[in-house]
């Protein structure tokens, strides 16, 4: 009973924090945007959402939607200035964006309650059904991730998909060659990898039914970032995969035994040597990212020839 | 009527002035070369047609209409296509991948589109495959479709490249030393291949180069270039006569 308990339970958290993966992998696997604030809107959709449904009472179906926007606003807004610069600006920017929010979060008392965090976070119910922590909530989350894993899939493997990689390929300047423009398409991206994450915060508001700030750090963002380097980069299923492999990994870590002492340096130990295997062994990540093919070519076709 | 004219236009970079006055037609339907020395001004010249570098002063006409200042997708959406000096095709995609993103205008860019699927969006990409096949066929790389570009000699990578910019149906194709790094046995097929585009295609094509063998026998008429300034213009046999151009080139101190 518990230990099935607990395996329901990291099944939820890799569909949550897989979904952040793969919205994080559009921005940055994929368009090569360095986004380095993507737990801010992983938390403005936790709030949204908590506050909707606390302060409000409003229904679940419609705080999600709303985190899904609000992240997705806020991500415009934020590009507007930053989307234009070179690279390591943006970086810069959304390292401050996350601090800013985190410390919104943390500060405005009368609406985020600060660090005391929103308690009773009411569960997620839809069209009569209460998805109550344990397998109510694991097949909503579950159907929220293949969902993700379904458009992101669509979105990579299209003409859309292939302006973003054009663009992470070399900074823009290629397809703007091509009559594409590299910002409008960078905003999309940004805004629709920044609505996933505040999706994915919603429905971590309504699992665990608690919030405060101290999870919507830079340290996550690092977390998802290195779930999509080891995944590799620019593939979807293979940020779904490493999330699963971290959350077991630092899991069952938890259950050798060991004092915390130990156990908690150990999960580092065990992350940084993971990459660096990687790295070393597989440097385009565990599963590579995949071209789009076409079929076998047929025989050419008549006409002029050289 | 000139299908590419330019107005007195200039690039001062603080004090230096890059692109000093240049005014200049291109005809519709013929290959102008564009040379000068190391530092002339060349690709400058050809980031201030193609919106890559920001205007000082004058203008650009594209089939008279007036393109200054235009942010360089709209331009290349407008017909003005390039290649750059540096091979720029997508590293890490396929050359597919890569001729299907030079095509123009497919529904499927917008995201909701490329998440629905429906019916336009299935005829733009077996239009826009269609397209890419015979476009590969005319340089002979079919076969390579499905192979990731940074695995294709540097050659067929630029074959590639002009390939590419033929997809989105320019009127006019500007090409940044299309020969450079390019071993020598391949030039001439390359050059063909601009030749073809040329007499079967109709394109209007602005090359520059630095080889004068290249530039002589590929281009129906040359602008040269010194300093930043347009120092002679004409014929091929005209320009290798002009005493400034040989003055540029060989250097007179």
């Amino acid at each position: 009973m518990g230990f099935s308990f607990l395996l329901i339970h990291l099944a939820i958290l890799v569909a949550i924090y897989g979904i952040l993966a793969i919205s994080l992998n559009l921005i940055m696997g994929v368009t090569g945007l360095f986004d380095m604030g993507h737990a801010a809107f992983f938390g403005i959709g936790a709030y949204a959402t908590a506050i909707l449904m606390t302060h409000f009472n409003v229904p679940w179906i419609i705080a999600i939607t709303t985190s899904f926007a609000l992240a997705g606003l806020v991500a415009w807004l934020t590009g507007i200035p930053t989307l234009k610069l070179r690279g390591d600006y943006f970086a810069v920017v959304t390292m401050a964006v996350g601090e800013i929010a985190r410390s919104v979060f943390r500060n405005w008392m009368d609406v985020t309650r600060g660090p005391l965090g929103i308690p009773n976070i009411p569960p997620a119910e839809f069209l009569g059904v209460t998805f109550t922590p344990g397998i109510p909530f694991l097949g909503l989350s579950f159907v929220l991730l293949a969902l993700m894993l379904f458009l992101s899939q669509r979105l990579i493997f299209s003409p859309f998909g292939r302006i973003l990689k054009g663009i992470r390929d070399d900074e823009g300047a290629g397809v703007e060659a091509l009559g594409k423009d590299s910002y409008r398409h960078k905003m999309r991206v940004f805004v629709i990898g920044s609505g996933m994450a505040g999706l994915a915060g919603s429905l971590f508001a309504t699992y665990i039914g608690y919030i405060d700030p101290s999870t919507f750090t830079l340290w996550l963002t690092n977390f998802i970032l290195l779930i999509i380097i080891l995944g590799g980069k620019g593939n979807s299923i293979g940020a779904v995969i490493a999330t699963a492999l971290f959350v077991f990994l630092r899991e069952g870590v938890r259950f050798l035994g060991l004092p915390t002492s130990i156990a908690a340096p150990l999960q580092q130990w065990i992350f940084g040597l993971l990459l660096i295997l990687v790295m070393l062994f597989a440097p385009r990540g565990l599963v590579p990212e995949r071209t789009d093919r076409w079929g076998p070519p047929s025989a050419p076709t008549p006409g002029p020839s050289v | 009527m000139a299908f590419l004219r330019t107005e007195a236009l200039t690039k001062k970079f603080e004090g230096l002035c890059a692109v000093d006055h240049v005014t200049f037609e291109v005809p519709r339907g013929i290959i102008l070369g564009l040379i000068g020395p190391n530092g002339s001004g060349k690709t400058t010249l050809f980031n201030l047609i193609t919106g890559f570098s920001q205007i000082t002063e004058g203008q650009v006409y594209f089939e008279d209409q007036p393109i200054g200042g235009l942010p360089a997708h709209t331009i290349a959406e407008l017909g003005v296509a390039r290649t750059f000096q540096l091979v720029r095709v997508f590293q890490s995609m396929t050359v597919m991948e890569n001729m299907m993103l030079g095509y123009k205008g497919h529904v499927g860019e917008a995201p909701w589109k490329a998440i629905r699927r429906g019916q336009e969006y299935v005829q733009h990409d077996a239009t826009a495959l269609a397209k890419a096949y015979e476009l590969l066929d005319v340089v002979g790389l079919r076969h390579a479709a499905n192979e990731r570009a940074e695995n294709l000699p540097y050659a067929e990578q630029k074959m590639v490249e002009i390939a590419r910019t033929m997809m989105g149906d320019p009127g006019l194709l500007m090409l940044d030393e299309p020969a450079s790094g390019v071993a020598p046995a391949l030039v001439n097929g390359l050059l063909e291949y601009i030749r073809l585009l040329r007499d079967q295609r109709g394109k209007t094509i602005v090359v520059i180069e630095h080889d004068m063998r290249v530039i002589m026998n590929l281009c129906d008429r040359i602008v040269a270039l010194d300093h930043g300034a347009k120092i002679c213009e004409g014929s091929p046999a005209e320009v290798s006569r002009d005493p400034n151009v040989i003055e540029a080139y060989l250097g007179g101190g």
